[in-house]
């Protein structure tokens, strides 16, 4: 297996408080993974360690050291936003910015000066909507406003967003909990889809979506990593005790 | 065991259990009328072993009913979905026991009085050592004991020796007392038996998947049979 993200006893404090601890990872390239585990296990504060969002958190403070590909993300020579546009991410809640669905596609590449001119902004665009599924319900109204969208919609506009950029990584994190059935099972497919060019990271309380989507599952509780195998042995076969009676609903 | 937080689940859980211990006592019923119907030419047990069977196949298809409902309610994962595709198995399984009884049953009734003692023993026996197959399969499923699992799945091949013998002696037999209808009918008795032993294994198997999540397979030894 080729890792994409190497993580080495990662541990994060707000203040003085632990909130995960000995965090030792290897993601696999071009695969989904996800992770689970019951609210407040750190699975948020994890993932926003890959891309550094954490930064910005006010007394967050990280040990320990993370790797993508093989270069250090907390090294002295990387610039934050970059890497985020490198590790991309898209959040519980749709975000999109209150400008037309076009410009909402086009901020990243026009602040990171991907397109040399009108021309090849446009194809960025809709080549990113074309990617996230989006294109042919939005074709005949780029200018509309993206808040006006529905739900999912909105959801795949944001990760559009993130396509946009040409990352290499896309972090989500519960990308499904405020979509119906049919809007999950679009972005379920869009990241099977988007797999196969970027290496995909779920945080999902769904453990039937974390079984159907991802290849491998990392299982955290209370800011440790119990458990990280191969998704269908998680849940068929899971090794520790901790991980079968979450997953099974034994515990809250 | 921790207990699931939905009470609801638990208690599905322990009926699908529950249910599947009662067609196990039943299947011990069953399988003993059946041979002492046969090595005492008694037609009540006979009888008798034709009734269990119609309750065995209403249990199943209640276990089917709960087990469906589990999975759709709770899409079950890990020990939980483990256990469940388990109790569709062996329910199963135990559901093919009591027709195979019920059928060894019903022919011990057509059996001529020509087939006295002696052959009525021999197939008694292999009866009997099923029957002890049969109660340890429901024992480790009971006790979900990993061992006594594997110990049955590893035995069938004695069954099967059993059987074989038994075919070549019954060939003997037919030869001297030139009673075809009840020599097939003789035969046929034995290879069920020989049957009930193979669902009796697959019991074994699927009590041991249900604890461990591993397959027993492969490796088991095995008998030629003739037919
Ligand atoms: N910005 C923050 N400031 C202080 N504590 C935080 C902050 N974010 C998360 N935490 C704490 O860190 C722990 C892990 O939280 P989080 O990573 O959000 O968990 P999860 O995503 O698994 O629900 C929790 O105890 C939470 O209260
Ligand atoms: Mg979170």
């Amino acid at each position: 297996m080729t890792s994409k993200f190497r993580t080495k006893k990662v541990e994060v404090s707000y203040g003085d408080k632990k909130a995960i601890r000995d965090i030792s990872l290897d993601i696999e390239k071009n695969i989904i993974t996800a992770l689970i585990g019951p609210s407040g296990c750190g699975k948020s504060t994890f993932l926003r360690c890959l891309n550094r969002m954490n930064d910005v958190i006010e007394n967050c403070s990280i040990k320990g050291s993370i790797h993508l590909d093989e270069q250090d993300i907390y090294g002295p020579d990387i610039d934050p936003v970059e890497l985020r546009a490198r590790v991309g991410m898209v959040f519980q809640k749709a975000n999109p910015f209150p400008k037309s669905i076009f410009d909402n596609i086009a901020y990243g590449p026009r602040i990171h000066g991907l397109a040399s001119n009108d021309s090849e902004l446009k194809d960025i665009v809709h080549n990113s909507l074309e990617k996230a599924g989006l294109m042919d319900e939005v074709k005949d109204r780029l200018n509309d406003q993206a808040t006006g969208l529905s739900g999912g919609q909105q959801q795949r506009i944001c990760i559009a967003r993130a396509i946009a950029v040409s990352p290499e990584v896309i972090l989500m994190d519960e990308p499904c909990s405020a979509l119906d059935p049919i809007a999950t099972a679009k972005i379920e497919e869009l990241m099977n889809e988007l797999c196969e060019s970027y290496t995909i990271i779920i945080v999902t309380h769904s453990m039937q979506q974390a079984a159907r989507v991802s290849k491998k599952t990392a299982f955290f509780h209370l800011g440790d990593l119990i458990e990280y195998n191969d998704t269908d042995k998680i849940f068929t076969q899971p090794e520790n005790q901790k991980t079968q009676d979450y997953i099974t609903g034994r515990f809250g | 065991m921790t207990l699931h937080i939905s009470s609801a689940y638990n208690e599905d859980l322990i009926y699908i259990n529950s249910k599947i211990v009662e067609m196990g006592g039943l299947c011990e019923q069953i399988i003993n009328n059946t041979n002492l119907s046969i090595r005492d030419n008694n037609v009540q047990l006979a009888e008798k072993a034709v009734l269990l069977d119609e309750k065995l196949d209403f249990l199943e298809n209640e276990i089917n009913e709960s087990v469906i409902k589990a999975i759709a309610l709770r899409q079950p994962v890990a020990d939980d979905l483990r256990v469940l595709f388990s109790a569709i198995k062996i329910s199963g399984a135990f559901e093919r026991v009591g027709d195979l009884c019920k059928n060894i049953a019903k022919r011990t009734q057509l059996l001529s009085d020509e087939y006295q003692i002696d052959i009525r023993r021999e197939i008694f026996e292999l009866g009997d050592k099923v029957k002890k197959q049969l109660t340890r399969s429901i024992n480790s499923y009971t006790n979900q004991d990993i061992k006594l699992a594997t110990k049955v799945w590893k035995n069938d091949y004695k069954i099967d020796q059993m059987y074989t013998d038994l075919f070549e002696n019954l060939l003997v037999y037919l030869k001297k007392k030139k009673r075809v209808a009840s020599g097939s009918h003789l035969m046929i008795i034995a290879k069920n038996y020989e049957r009930i032993g193979d669902h009796t294994t697959h019991i074994g198997e699927m009590t041991h998947f249900a604890i461990t999540g591993e397959n027993l397979v492969a490796i088991r030894p095995k008998v030629n049979l003739p037919v």
